[in-house]
């Protein structure tokens, strides 16, 4: 029997159901400027799975790519931001934590993308903060 | 709510009068994320755009992030921070309501734009 943990988490209305069961692969608050206006929250927090974990059980969301390389999907019902892909990393995929049934079961790792945040956002949590990704300065 | 209907930690909204909006390009979904409450969102892209209440028809709130200038809105206070993400730690020193305005008595309503802005832990 496999010990790998499971999350569990959907939309807001319940279209779109999903599971993941694996360890989180990282846990990071992005504060770009994409994950800002494609959501319309101020910073959103994604939690990777290797993307063989993953699956949706229920329903299937509306996928946006808002550049070439990376697509995003949110539920046309009720409009749940829910995973982002990218093609550069097809071993992994990123589920928004405000979709997770119980987001305090992870623990985020690290901000990136810091040089794009909104100045009036004051996060106190010690965690290492990246200007771009991780690995830039 | 705001958290499972974004898929973010927190939503940041800018309470304005409803006479002083409009959308002036296209249409959102809406949804009714509650018998009185309900949500707009881009059918394209997914963008959360607007909120309004029903008990509140006069009030229309606007996702900060959804401005061209977030920067121009700084929050004032934070609401419903009863159902807060226990690893959010944020340390600006602004009020931090466990329920809403509403609940608390204040007086939301005034003429300037905006009249309330307001970061969301949850609802």
């Amino acid at each position: 029997m496999s010990t790998a943990p499971a999350f569990w988490g959907g939309c807001l209305c319940g279209a779109i159901l999903y599971r993941a069961k694996a360890e989180p692969i990282r846990v990071v608050h992005c504060h770009c400027s994409l994950c800002r206006r494609s959501s319309g929250a101020p910073f959103l927090t994604w939690v990777a799975f290797p993307t063989e974990a993953f699956a949706f059980t229920r329903g299937t969301p509306v996928a946006y790519k808002a550049t070439p390389k990376a697509e995003r999907t949110f539920c046309a019902t009720c409009g749940t931001h829910l995973t982002f892909r990218h093609v550069e990393s097809p071993h992994m995929v990123d589920v928004t934590v405000g979709s997770l049934n119980d987001p305090n079961a992870i623990r985020p790792n690290d901000h990136i993308w810091t040089s794009a945040q909104v100045t009036w956002l004051h996060v106190d949590d010690s965690l290492p903060r990246h200007r771009g990704e991780r690995g830039e300065k | 709510m705001c958290r499972r209907a974004v898929g973010a930690a927190v939503v940041t909204w800018a309470t304005l009068r409803s006479q002083n909006f409009a959308f002036t390009k296209g249409e959102p979904v809406r949804f009714r994320s509650s018998a009185k409450a309900e949500r707009g969102f881009c059918p394209s892209c997914g963008t959360s755009l607007t909120f309004r209440h029903d008990d509140h028809p006069d009030e229309i709130d606007i996702t900060v992030a959804s401005l061209d200038n977030p920067e121009a809105v700084p929050p004032r206070d934070h609401i419903w921070t009863l159902s807060k993400i226990r690893w959010l730690r944020l340390d600006d020193h602004l009020p931090q309501l466990e329920r809403d305005h509403w609940h608390h008595g204040q007086d939301e309503a005034s003429d300037h734009t905006p009249v309330a802005c307001t970061l969301v832990n949850g609802r």
